[in-house]
């Protein structure tokens, strides 16, 4: 089967028409092939029917003058019987005695009385009926003459039959002429009707191979052939797909915003915890410096509790500002960072 | 106008038909009908075929006579000579050579002048391509002759090979019987037969009238002139007066329109009164032959 691959490589609308081809032309073949056997047929017994009414009205005129060996009469007879309006007359017909030498003939000049018929004549006359010959465009067929059962002599005739072969050959040749149009005509038509089949996958091809890149857009509605249901119901499923797919992107870029503001709450959270708890202190050692302030050790103890308390809340601001500066965001994960 | 003509022969055949059914006798049946019809009989010497010069030389001498004619033909020229020697027909166109052979029996009405004479000449035809200059080159022939009881087309070719010690069965390779002039030139034409024996002025007129059939023969040899087939009549008849109106008729006719126009129909420019001497010829063929025959 590696033979067809060639053909299961040509493209869709190729193919088709071309298998319509192929099976217009074996149809005709096998249609032209009937019609010729049964015109070969009919023709045959056409001829038959002709040559054996010939045959039997000149045995009926000339069997007294055959008997006699008349040649003159003979001759005079075949010159009488001579049909002049059909189109498959006979061109030469000899009338030999029963020792075969020529008795008369409508040909003298080439088949001399008295003279015996050359072989190569007597070859065409091999068959019972009309024998036909294809090459010389002519039909052979003989006859015994008798007279009270005895052989008295034999009669051949010799017919034209090239209107005939002439009746073949234009059958065939219309016969050729309309099986072409005729395929040529359907190839077409497989053609078209394959492009226009096959349009709406190459638009879902399209759209299909923009998602691939880029952002799948639906097909418009515009676009759909509205008459093929199959075809609406596929387009119809990839816009859906679309949709889908467009709809879970939009869920997961809210979902994601929502994570970050839930981070940032957790953060200022944390940081609000971190900063909230020196302040309860700081607030106390502030309210013992208004009521104690002029005691120095109250003094110097207050703003040394002031100063780590201060220390503290800025050491959280600044791990909040390390950890969450823009640069920082943006740096490749550290073992530093492991180890926090 | 086809339609009166064919009334008319209706009306003919009506008053023939309510005859025969009154079962009136014969011989008044013919006093009804007015003179008694001549049977004029005619060997196929010339074109038999030509019904248009049959019609006009029946209207001639019906006209001439005043009786209708009826004109006998048959195939064979013994046929018709049979007719007339046995007094079944009232006169015939016989050939010179049946005449000489039963002139006992028979009795001269005229005889036809072709050329001005009242000869002919029989000819020995062959094949326009054949560069024979001599009868005895036909030797081996198939021979086409007219008639046996033809002076041109069988008695003057036997006659010849008579004097020249020949027999025709051995001379010739095959023989045949045509019954016709025109046919021995068909014959011959056609390479049937490669020769023929024919009656001269037959082939000249139809080389008048049929070139192309002529035009494939070729005259070999030209006989002496011979008496041409002449009218004749059967001793039983003859003095009769509707043979003696016949006789005029046939004598009278170059005198009158209608018998001229049979005249350059048959190309013969009169009828010669009866003269024996004239087939003095074919006579003494026939005399030679006589027991041969």
């Amino acid at each position: 089967m590696t033979g067809f691959g060639w053909f299961y490589r040509l493209p869709l609308t190729v193919r088709v028409p071309l298998f319509v081809v192929a099976l217009m032309v074996a149809v005709s073949v096998a249609i032209s092939e009937r019609v010729l056997d049964r015109l070969s047929d009919t023709r045959e017994a056409y001829l038959q029917g002709l040559a054996a009414t010939y045959l039997d009205s000149v045995v009926a005129s000339i069997t007294a003058s055959v008997l006699r060996e008349d040649s003159w009469e003979i001759f005079d007879t075949l010159e009488q019987m001579r049909p002049t309006n059909s189109g498959i007359a006979p061109i030469v017909t000899v009338v030999a005695g029963k020792d075969g030498t020529v008795l008369a003939s409508n040909d003298p000049v080439r088949h001399q009385t008295l003279a015996p018929l050359p072989e190569s004549f007597l070859l065409n006359f091999t068959g019972s009926g009309v024998v036909i010959g294809e090459e010389t465009g002519e039909g052979y067929a003989s006859r015994d003459i008798r007279y009270q059962h005895q052989l008295i002599g034999r009669i051949y005739a010799v017919f034209d039959i090239s209107l005939l072969t002439r009746e073949r050959r234009q059958v065939l040749v219309a016969l050729v002429v309309t099986n072409a149009a005729l395929t040529i005509l359907l190839g077409f038509i497989g053609f078209f009707a394959v492009r226009a089949m096959i349009r709406p996958m190459q638009l879902l091809e399209t759209h299909m191979s923009e998602a691939a890149s880029g952002p799948a857009t639906p097909i418009p509605e515009v676009d759909m052939p509205k008459s093929n249901r199959e075809v609406m119901r596929m387009l119809k499923a990839y816009n859906a797909l679309v949709h889908a797919v467009e709809e879970r992107k939009s869920l997961a870029s809210r979902l994601a915003q929502e994570e970050k503001l839930a981070s940032l709450g957790r953060l200022a959270a944390g940081m609000a915890h971190e900063i909230n708890n020196p302040l309860g202190g700081l607030m106390n050692v502030v309210d013992t410096l208004r009521k104690h302030g002029e005691s120095e050790s109250v003094r110097a103890r207050s703003v040394a509790i002031l100063q780590r308390g201060l220390q503290g809340i800025r050491d959280v601001v600044q791990a909040a500002l390390a950890e969450n500066r823009p640069e920082r965001l943006e740096r490749p994960l550290s073992v530093s960072d492991l180890e926090e | 106008m086809p339609r009166p003509a064919a009334m008319r022969l209706t009306r003919r055949r009506l008053l023939a038909a309510i005859g025969g059914g009154l079962a009136i006798p014969a011989y008044n049946r013919r006093s009804l009908a007015g003179a008694q019809p001549i049977r004029f009989g005619l060997t196929p010497v010339f074109l038999l075929n030509d019904l248009e010069l049959l019609d006009a030389l029946r209207g001639y001498l019906g006209r001439a006579t005043g009786h209708e004619i009826e004109l006998v033909r048959r195939r064979t020229y013994q046929e018709v000579t049979a007719l007339l020697v046995s007094g079944q027909i009232d006169a015939a166109w016989i050939c010179g050579y049946p005449y000489v052979r039963y002139k006992s029996q028979l009795e001269l009405l005229a005889i036809p002048e072709w050329l001005g004479r009242p000869y002919y000449q029989s000819y020995l035809i062959v094949d326009s391509n054949r560069s024979a200059r001599h009868f005895t080159e036909l030797r081996g022939d198939i021979h086409a002759f007219s008639d046996p009881d033809s002076n041109s087309g069988f008695l003057v070719t036997r006659h010849l090979l008579f004097e020249n010690a020949l027999e025709p069965e051995s001379f010739f390779r095959k023989t045949m019987f045509t019954y016709a002039h025109r046919n021995v030139i068909r014959a011959v034409a056609s390479g049937l037969a490669q020769s023929g024996s024919v009656d001269g002025y037959v082939w000249e007129v139809v080389r008048e009238t049929e070139p192309e059939l002529v035009a494939g023969t070729a005259p070999l040899r030209k006989s002496e002139w011979l008496g041409f087939p002449p009218i004749c009549t059967s001793k039983m008849h003859a003095g009769t007066d509707s043979i003696r109106k016949l006789g005029d008729a046939v004598l009278s006719m170059k005198e009158s329109l209608d018998g001229q126009s049979v005249l350059a129909m048959l190309r013969l420019s009169g009828f010669a009164p009866a003269d024996d001497t004239v087939f003095d010829g074919i006579a003494a063929k026939y005399n030679d032959l006589r027991t041969l025959l």
